[in-house]
This record gives C-alpha cells, structure tokens and sequence, in this order.
C-alpha cells in the first residue's frame, strides 16, 4: 500500500521527534544541575522508596553511634573509677593481713585503723563519683547522690544506698542495647548484706580499734576471718570492672560494624541517587543532537514545495 | 455556434469550479479535521442520438470530501483515552510535586528525626535542650502532615470546579453536534452535500470524545446520534446536559433530571472524577491512616510514662465527648477500643508505698462517667467527668501515674513482709509466684530459700533467705524489680506463697491515648494532627521515663522502639516501610500516567496519520491541480476565442 504523506503528518513526525528530544534534553539538565538521578518520585519511584529506607538506616546508625560513644566514655570512667576502688581494698586487705600478725601491736592498729578512716571516706567519694554532673553508681535515679554515710560518735558508722537497682540503657546498634553503668549495689554489694564493701571496712577499722575489747588471740582471729571478707568484696568490685570491660570491648566490635553498615548504606544512597555525572553529560550532548537534527528536519520539510521550483 | 459557445461555457465554469475546489483546499491546509475536497465532472451528453450528434461539453455533478468513516471512528475510539491519560499524567505529577524528595524536608525524614528525638532523648532524659527537641520535633511532624494533607485536599476542592468546566463544554459541544445535526439534515434535503458542515462536526465530535467516550452512529440524512456510557447524549438536534455537583465531599455527575450519579468511564472527565473520588481520597486515606497510627502508637507509650517531675497529682483529659453516658466507642474518640485493662498506681509520697487497681474497661457498653465511677473507688484518687472531660487527682499526700510499677507489699510469706520495688521491665505481662521452699526463720535459719516462679512454672530465681541474709535486704529479679522480706518465719508444708502480677503494659488498649491522658500529640489524622498545647509549653512534661529518676530514659527508649516495630495499623510494616511503600505507589502511579500519556499520544498520532494519508491536503497536489485547472481554463477560453472568431467570420461572409 502507498502511503500518502501530507505536510501536515510529516510535520507532526518531526514536531513528535523534537517533543521527545527535549524532554529527555532537560532530564539530563536536571541531572546534571542537582547531580541527583532522583529529583521527582516518577523518575525511579521504586529507588526513591528503597532510598528513604537506606536513608532511615543511616540515620538510625549516626544515632547509635553518638549513643556508643557516650556509653563508651561513662563506661570508661566508671571503669577508672573502680580501679581505684580495687586500690582501697588492696591496701585494706594489707592492713587486714599485717594486723592479723600477732607481732603488730595495739598502737599500731590504731594508726591503721585511722588509715582504714581514710579508706572508708576515700572508697564514699568514688562511690559518689559523678561524670557530666551525674553520678555515676546511681542507677537510673543519677541525679540524686547515691550513698550516704550515718556517723556515731564522729566516725563513719554505716553507708546506706539511696539510688536505683537498674540501670539506663541506650540504642548502640541494630537491636543491641547495652547498659552504660553499674548500680551501687552491683559494684559495692547490697546494704547490710555480707557483700556489703563499705561494711567490710567499717568492721575492719572498729576490729582495729578493738572496740569490743576483744583479747589479742580473739582479735588476730577474728582478723585473719576478716582477710576473706575483704577478699570478697574486692572480688566483687573486679567482677563489676571485668564487666564494664567485656562491655567496653563488645562496643568497640559494634562501633566497627556500624561503620562498616554506615559506609555500605553511604554506597547504597549514592548509587540509587547520585546522578552518573559522565553518563548525564553524555546524555545531555546526545539529546542536544537529537533536537538539533529534529529541528533541521522540520525546517526542511516546511522548505521544500513544488511551489520552490515552479517558475 | 451556440452549442459550441455552451460547450466552451461549461469548461470554463468545470475549470472555475475546479479551481475553487483547489483554493478551498488550500485554504484549509492547516483546518482540524478538514477532508479535502475533489469535484466530480460528467461529460453532458448531446440532446439527440445521432451519428454526428457530439456532446455538449462538461458539467459538475457534485463536490466530494475525500475521507473514511472506519478511520473517523479509530479517532473517535482513540481520543477518550489520549483525553483521559493527558489530563490524569498531569494531575499526577501536580500531585507527586508535593512529595519530596530532598533527604531533609521530605515527610519520611522529618518523621525519622522524630524517632532521632526520642533516642537523643534517652541519652539525657533530664536535659531540657533534648525535651525542647522532642516537642521541636514533634511541632515538625505535625506541620508536615497537616501542609500535605492541605494541599492534597485543596488539590480535591479544586477538581469540583474543574469537573463542572469539563462538564460544561461537554454540554455546549454537544449543542453544536446538535446544531451542525440541523444544517446538514436541511442541506441533504436540499440536494447538497455539507461536506464542510460534517468536518465541522467531526471536530466537534472528536473535541468530545477527549472529554467523555461517546459512540456515534448516523441516519440515513447524516445526522449523529452520540451515545455517551449508556445514555443519548445527542439525538439529532436533542441534547441531554450532564451536571456536576459535590456529594459528601465526591465529585459526582448527573444526566438531565436524573440523581442517579453517572459514571463517564474514561476521557478527561473520567480522570478527573477517578482522580478526585479515587487517588486522592486514597492518598489522603494513607496520610491520615500513618498520622493517626504514629499519634496513637507514640500517645500510647507516652500516656504510660512519666514526665520530669513525676507521678501527677492531678491530670485532665484533652478528647472531650459529648455524651458523658453514651459507651465510649459511641464518643468518636480518635480510635475505636477493645475491652481491656487499665491499671493505676497509686504513691503514698510520704512512704513511697506503692498500690495498684486493676480496671476492666469494656468501651461498648461502658461510658466515660463510669470509668471515672471507677477510678473515684481507688483508695486515694477521685474522678469526675466535667464538661466532657474526665478529671483525676491524688488525695493530699499521694501522686497517681499509669507506669508500669510494681505493687510495694503484694502479701506476707508465711509471717515475713515481702516488699516489691522497680518498674516492670518484662515484654508481656507475667505472674511471679514465691515459695517458700523451707520452713524457717528469714536471716537465721541456715539454707532457707525461697523460689521465684513465673507464669508457666519455670524458675526466675532461688532466694538465699537463710543464715547470713539481712531482713529488708533487697535482692535483684529479673524484669527490673527487686524483693525483700521482712523477719518472720516461713513454711513449706502450707505451703506458704505469695503471687503477684507484672503487668508490662498498664493500658495495652489505649484507654488513656484515646482519651488524651497524658499525651503528646493530640489529633486524629493527618490535618488535625499537633502537639498538645500543654506539652508544648513545658516540655517537662515529655515522659522519658517511668520512675521520676532524673536518668530514667525507659519511656523514651519505648518511644525510639516504635520506628522499628511492625505495627497492625500499617498493615505490619514498620513506619519507614509504610512510608516507603506509599511514596513508591505515589511515584509509579506518576509514572505509569506518563508512560500512558505517551503511549496514547502515539497511538493516536498514528491514527492521526492514517486519516492525513487518506483526507488531509497535499500542498503538492494542489500545486499540481492548480496548474491544470488554470490550463484548462486557458484551454477553455482559447475554445471560446476561437468559437468567436467563427462567428465574426460568419458575420463578415453575411
């Protein structure tokens, strides 16, 4: 069949062709100018979806590693702290054991019980130790000084807890919560109880000073029993410690992983993004071509009549 | 002479004609839908039959439009739906414009920062820069939503005007099919042939079918009757208007005096209704369906929580209802409720003791003024329902919350107090069961202990109660409580045990969300949606926590926890992933209208360049007849010339 082309169909091709060419002209413009392959949900709706997902990770991530960082620095501090805690009993179990010897006389233990004072108020300061103005062994309840101590004739004689058994928590990864302290009574035993540390030394000093009057047999005994109470509570601030360690380390596993998941997510955002700057501009000069040749053509057909050739 | 006169006459006027015909063409190069137009000649035979008899030249019998009715009706098919995917890519992309896309601004990121808010929140319960950022936030959130879903709604508003212009052309065109029905009837009925009448008709008809699809047939005077998706729009010089009006907020048509609505099915009319009484309303059903799931989800969790300075000693409800006796469900609450639970704690300040009630709550057949009756039967707490409102306040010396605390003294063992303290940390609610496993004294007799059991019998913890424990010590549980026991003795052949309930959520319905305890948002879909005004001015009132301990972070942390959970509001997706899914449904409807525009574009074009091939004018062609016709014509008058000269001879030789 021969097919009769007007002006008007021939036209219209031409037109159609110029159309197209300038739309995929100012696509690549676009690209180019924001250097964004997405700038309208229509251009990848299904890559601008799965971006925002991508996006919601990262940002989550950036979160959780501003959480692990502060978790990571009071983790660190208590941890110091505790350090120097297991330094007073080192140097009350010392005392312990040289009082025990039976060769150390009363005058003696007398000074150490005074030394032991010092322990005592010493060990209260750390327990109250604070970190950006909380305290540190509060539990939750950190804005209210943790342990205080009830005085009988001058001296110390019990320290009572006044915070909360748990402790706050923050986000440092993908469902990975870890709490940033330690609750007094987890490091320094509970109140009363035999785990009780502030109540080791306290009996350690009054032991020292022979406040019961006990004989010297009776003393060096309940001495030497003494060492394994002392023992157990320094114990039990070097559990605490080996645990704000082993959390120490578990976040420097999770802080690796976060980078590595923020990089991958960082690669993930720029590829469903980020316009190809060499393939936009390839594209820019190719439709640019293809424009400029549609509008050659349709100058050409409006040109060329049988009226051009008839005298 | 004279027949050779007339012979010369008649091509003289078959060429003039002729040559009109060509200008008429030509004049009408660039006319829509004009079909170009021949003259039809036919020898004029002699007035005898005889053997020297010659014709008496030509005379024009009729002017034809060159064109095809089969390819008129391709158009006629083909314009509803290049009508329909033009006016639809084009409300869509004005649509998709208001979503987006920057990884700042978008809806989806402010949302996330919400979420960002909370965890900043929980890294300093107790700082007041981090509550001002979660109300800050919280304010951003609410604006977006309520931007959207105004100018989703506008956009929607807008298309009733919209409708009644389509509307109102597709009723004036339908009057000039009418018209141009009449001319032509009385121009065939006279003998003529109204081919210049028809093309004005068919671009009428085609101007239509853009609008609304229409099938066309004609009678044997030519004239069209339009049928329109089951009614007579046109019937030969009758017409039937259509009319556009608002129903319950839908854009809705009617025919004539009909209320029936009428659906047109396609063409631009059809887009704009489907557009209108579909995708937005749809769109708008997504926004409103995430706002109000994020208010109540976030409402939720923060009604069971406390704010900076506390338990309350007195709160007031923000959803008022109109009915205090009619059922809950009946009081257009943002949500409807299921029966359930409510519990109260309520703080003796002086000692810190902690009681409980446990409230039933059935919402279909209870009102507000009962479940205040309710409340005002806890020991230290009075309710009462003013204005539609539901007030609660802590008799003097006592502070009321809904977090998750434990009873302080749930009962004794045997003859030893226990006492209970922490807030319930457990993922669903539990009974702790104690046993004494021993009979004995607490502190003194050597090995006692006690066991701590759950719900389905498995062992929690044994208690060490024997030699060496301190009565009052408290010991650690898990799920966030510790318990001590007072001196006493305990026995194991009663054997003695005490139970007491962990409930993990103290309103897992949303009583207090429902009716605005303690809320953060108030609001229940997408335009209304904002922060309540109270909370808005002191943001001490964010509930970080469960327990007034200035690092309690629990509460904010439940509120972060919401952005990863799978929630049946959203059809199990998780905010994101909603979200996503909705800005991708967004995105490919956008796309796939364009994809539409341009395929029926190209279809159309195509059927466009078959009726070019067939009716459209060729300046070519026309420069080509022009030639012969005024040859002819120069031919006709040398005839006419020569016919003369005859004559003059004729006369001389007389």
């Amino acid at each position: 069949m021969t097919l009769r082309v007007t002006q008007q169909s021939a036209m219209r091709a031409a037109l159609s062709s110029a159309r197209r060419a300038s739309e995929n002209l100012a696509v690549a413009q676009e690209q180019l100018a924001t250097s964004r392959r997405i700038n309208r949900l229509s251009d990848a709706p299904l890559d601008a979806a799965r971006a925002h997902r991508v996006r919601a990770q990262t940002s989550k991530f950036e979160q959780h590693k501003r959480n692990l960082e502060q978790a990571q620095h009071e983790i660190e501090y208590a941890a110091s702290t505790l350090q120097d805690a297991s330094d007073i009993f080192v140097e009350a179990r010392e005392i312990c054991i040289r009082a025990a010897d039976s060769a150390t006389d009363p005058t003696a233990r007398q000074a150490m019980a005074f030394t032991v004072d010092g322990l005592i108020d010493t060990l209260l300061r750390r327990a109250n130790a604070q970190y950006n103005g909380r305290y540190v062994f509060a539990g939750t309840a950190n804005d209210t000084q943790p342990y205080a101590e009830q005085y009988d004739d001058g001296r110390i004689a019990s320290v009572g807890y006044e915070g909360s058994r748990t402790c706050a928590a923050l986000d440092v990864g993908p469902r990975a919560r870890v709490e940033t302290g330690e609750a007094g009574p987890s490091v320094f035993g509970e109140p009363g109880s035999e785990a009780d540390a502030f109540a080791a030394l306290i009996e350690l000093r009054d032991l020292l000073r022979n406040d019961a009057e006990l004989s010297e047999g009776e003393l060096a005994q309940a001495l030497t029993d003494h060492i394994e109470r002392v023992t157990e509570v320094h114990d039990q601030a070097i559990d605490a410690a080996s645990r704000l360690g082993w959390r120490s380390t578990q976040l420097e596993y999770t802080r690796t992983t976060i980078d590595d998941a923020t990089l991958r997510n960082a690669e993930l955002t720029s590829t469903l993004e980020d316009a190809d700057i060499t393939a936009a501009a390839g594209a820019l000069y190719r439709q640019e071509a293809a424009l400029q040749a549609a509008l050659i053509v349709a100058a050409r057909l409006m040109k060329n009549t049988l009226l051009e050739y008839l005298e | 002479m004279d027949t050779s006169l007339s012979i010369g006459l008649s091509a003289l006027l078959a060429a003039q004609k002729a040559l009109d015909t060509t200008g008429h063409n030509l004049a009408n190069v660039h006319t829509p839908n004009f079909s170009r137009q021949r003259t039809i000649t036919a020898s004029i035979p002699p007035s005898r039959v005889t053997a020297l008899e010659t014709g008496r030249g030509v005379a024009t019998v009729r002017v034809d439009a060159v064109r095809d009715q089969f390819i008129d009706r391709i158009l006629l098919a083909r314009d509803p739906a290049s009508g329909a995917a033009t006016r639809r890519s084009e409300l869509l992309s004005e649509i998709e414009s208001l979503f987006s896309v920057d990884p700042e601004t978008s809806l989806g990121a402010i949302i996330d920062e919400l979420f960002n808010s909370f965890r900043e929140l929980a890294r300093n319960p107790s700082g007041s820069a981090e509550r001002g950022g979660v109300v800050h936030q919280a304010q951003t959130v609410a604006i977006a939503f309520n931007d959207l879903a105004e100018h989703l709604d506008r956009l929607r508003r807008e298309l009733l005007p919209a409708t009644q212009e389509v509307v109102a052309k597709i009723n004036a065109l339908a009057e000039q099919v009418a018209s141009l029905n009449l001319q032509i009837r009385d121009c065939r009925v006279n003998g003529g042939e109204a081919n210049d009448l028809v093309d004005q008709r068919l671009t009428a008809l085609r101007d239509l079918a853009q609008l609304i699809p229409i099938d066309v047939t004609y009678d044997y005077l030519d004239r069209a009757d339009v049928r329109a998706a089951g009614f007579l729009l046109v019937a030969n010089d009758d017409t039937t208007e259509l009319a556009a009006n608002a129903d319950d907020g839908l854009c809705q048509i009617t025919v004539g005096d009909s209320s029936v609505p009428y659906a047109p099915g396609g063409g631009q009319l059809g887009a704009i209704l489907d557009v209108a009484n579909a995708v937005l309303p749809d769109y708008l059903d997504c926004l409103d369906t995430l706002a109000a799931t994020i208010a109540r989800e976030v409402n939720q969790r923060h009604a069971t929580g406390v704010g900076h300075s506390g338990s309350f000693a007195s709160i007031v409800s923000t959803n008022p209802v109109a009915d205090a006796l009619a059922p809950l469900n009946q009081c257009r609450l943002p949500f409807q409720l299921q029966s359930g639970h409510l519990q109260v704690s309520v703080i003796d300040q002086t000692t810190g003791e902690v009681t409980q009630s446990k409230l039933a709550i059935h919402p279909n057949t209870d009102s507000l003024t009962d479940l205040a009756a309710a409340l005002d039967g806890v020991d230290h707490l009075s309710a009462q329902v003013a204005d539609g409102y539901l007030q609660i306040a802590g008799a003097s010396g006592y502070a009321f919350d809904f977090a998750n605390k434990v009873v302080t003294h749930p009962g004794s063992l045997g003859t030893a107090a226990v006492t209970l303290e922490g807030n319930v940390q457990l993922d669903a609610t539990d009974t702790y069961t104690f046993t004494a496993d021993a009979t004995g004294t607490i502190g003194t007799t050597a090995g006692l202990t006690v066991t701590v059991t759950d719900s389905t019998g498995a062992t929690v913890a044994v208690l060490d109660v024997g030699e060496g424990y301190q009565p009052g010590q408290a010991l650690s549980l898990r799920g966030g409580i510790s318990v001590s026991f007072g001196a006493g003795d305990i026995d194991a052949t009663a054997p003695d045990t005490v139970a007491v309930e962990l409930v993990a959520d103290p309103d897992a319905q949303g009583f207090l969300a429902a009716l605005g305890i303690n809320t953060l948002f108030g609001g229940s879909d997408a335009a209304s949606l904002r922060v309540r005004p109270e909370v808005a001015a002191d943001p001490e009132r964010v509930a970080a926590g469960r327990s007034d301990d200035g690092g309690d972070n629990a509460n904010a942390l439940r509120l972060a926890d919401i952005q990863d959970e799978a929630l049946a509001a959203l059809g199990s997706e998780t905010v994101d992933g909603y979200y996503a899914a909705f800005i991708g449904r967004v995105g490919l409807d956008a796309q796939m209208a364009q994809t539409g525009e341009r395929t029926a574009t190209l279809l159309l074009d195509a059927a466009q360049n078959q009726r070019d091939a067939i009716s459209a004018v060729n300046q070519d062609e026309e420069a080509v007849n022009l030639l012969r016709y005024q040859q002819l014509y120069a031919f006709a008058a040398r005839y006419v010339r020569s016919v003369e000269e005859l004559t003059d001879e004729l006369m001389q030789i007389l």
